[in-house]
């Protein structure tokens, strides 16, 4: 896993977005951007060559799951590992991620411990392949 | 409007004459003439005031029945207002516990950065006796050890302040938590508001039905506020791991 990788973290609480961005840090990742709905965050992620994103669902304008959805269907960007960092929590809404294709799902509220493993996890998965 | 002004000139045209002819019959000392004229406009008058309670009285009806056609009306009622109730509910629950988690996490720190101060600055005045020359071999001997202790302690403190620090960032997560619920509330609020105001439009009007839409997407609904109740939502990470295994994740 590069330390260096660029990373896009979506939330519409700006509260939520340093949350992760510092335990990002803590983690070693100091190369972050964030955006606060998938609107901002799909012009960004076009023109912007990253390498993870880290994203909430229930945001007004572009909502998570769409964002998820719009960059499987994007050739440039079909690659690009998703984790969801979201307060949706029903089954349905979780088949529903996975069916579109997500890397991870982390529930909030989370831990420290949770978001590292579900990243390491991603990566491990991904370096395997 | 125009039956209104038909129906209210009807009995003003019915009261001038009446008035007219009570004219004059008291002109011309028609007692019995007047006292009857004067009864019959007295109950013109009443018959017209009953007329509008009995309208006011339908107008109140339909409104009351308006009220419980109005399926959004009802849902409000029945569902959503003692949702938010339970909304508002989890929203002082989660502040009350991000704040004591903050609290707990500063009361552990305070301790600590102030004896890592104390050491520090009783470490300098030490320090600064040596530099001075003014320290004999066995207090040398003694601040090597405090030094030595001082050191190990700075090590402890910094990972306990940092735990504490970490927590106390977590525990921020409450207002991402919180203001969905209260934005999900404000929408109700505004609903409600919606809801009135049509019915008051409506009253008026018989049988209108506000449609509730049926949407069958997969939406968004910001935390679970009851998640003993539903089957349908996680409990927690553990379970959406469980779930996400079982999809081949």
């Amino acid at each position: 896993m590069d330390n260096n990788m660029k990373i896009l973290i979506v939330d519409d609480f700006s509260t939520m977005r340093r949350i992760i961005k510092n335990l990002l840090r803590d983690l070693g990742f100091t190369n972050t951007s964030e955006a606060d709905d998938g609107l901002t965050a799909l012009p960004m992620l076009q023109s912007g060559k990253y390498d993870f994103l880290v994203t909430d669902w229930n945001m007004p304008g572009m909502q998570g799951i769409d964002l998820l959805k719009a960059v499987r269907a994007n050739p440039e960007l079909a690659d690009l590992p998703v984790l969801m960092v979201t307060a949706e929590s029903k089954k349905d809404q979780i088949v529903e991620a996975a069916q579109a294709g997500v890397n991870g799902y982390v529930v909030k509220p989370f831990t420290a411990l949770t978001l590292k493993e579900k990243i390491d996890k991603i990566f491990e998965r991904i370096e395997a392949a | 409007m125009t039956t209104d002004t038909a129906e209210v000139q009807q009995p003003i045209d019915m009261r001038l004459s009446l008035a007219k002819s009570l004219v004059s019959n008291l002109e011309n000392g028609n007692i019995n003439e007047v006292e009857q004229l004067i009864a019959s406009l007295n109950s013109q008058h009443e018959s017209m005031l009953f007329q509008e309670v009995g309208k006011l009285t339908r107008q109140l009806h339909d409104a009351m029945g308006n009220f419980r056609d109005d399926e959004r009306i009802s849902n409000l009622a029945e569902n959503r207002i003692p949702d938010a109730r339970e909304r508002l509910n989890y929203v002082i629950e989660r502040t009350e516990e991000s704040a004591h988690r903050t609290l707990n996490a500063v009361e552990e720190a305070l301790p600590i950065a102030h004896e890592l101060e104390e050491s520090g600055s009783a470490m300098r005045e030490e320090w600064a006796k040596f530099t001075r020359r003014e320290m004999n071999a066995e207090e040398f001997r003694q601040m090597s050890k405090r030094i030595e202790g001082f050191l190990e302690s700075v090590e402890v403190d910094a990972k306990h302040l940092n735990k504490g620090l970490s927590d106390v960032m977590m525990a921020q997560d409450f207002q991402d938590l919180t203001g969905q619920i209260i934005r999900q509330v404000i929408d109700l609020v505004q609903d409600l508001e919606e809801g009135l105001v049509s019915v008051i439009k409506n009253s008026g009007r018989m049988g209108t039905v506000v449609e509730e839409s049926n949407d069958m997407d997969i939406a968004a609904e910001g935390p679970q506020v009851n998640k003993e109740d539903d089957p349908n939502v996680m409990s927690g990470q553990d379970d959406v791991d469980d779930l996400l295994s079982s999809l081949g994740f």
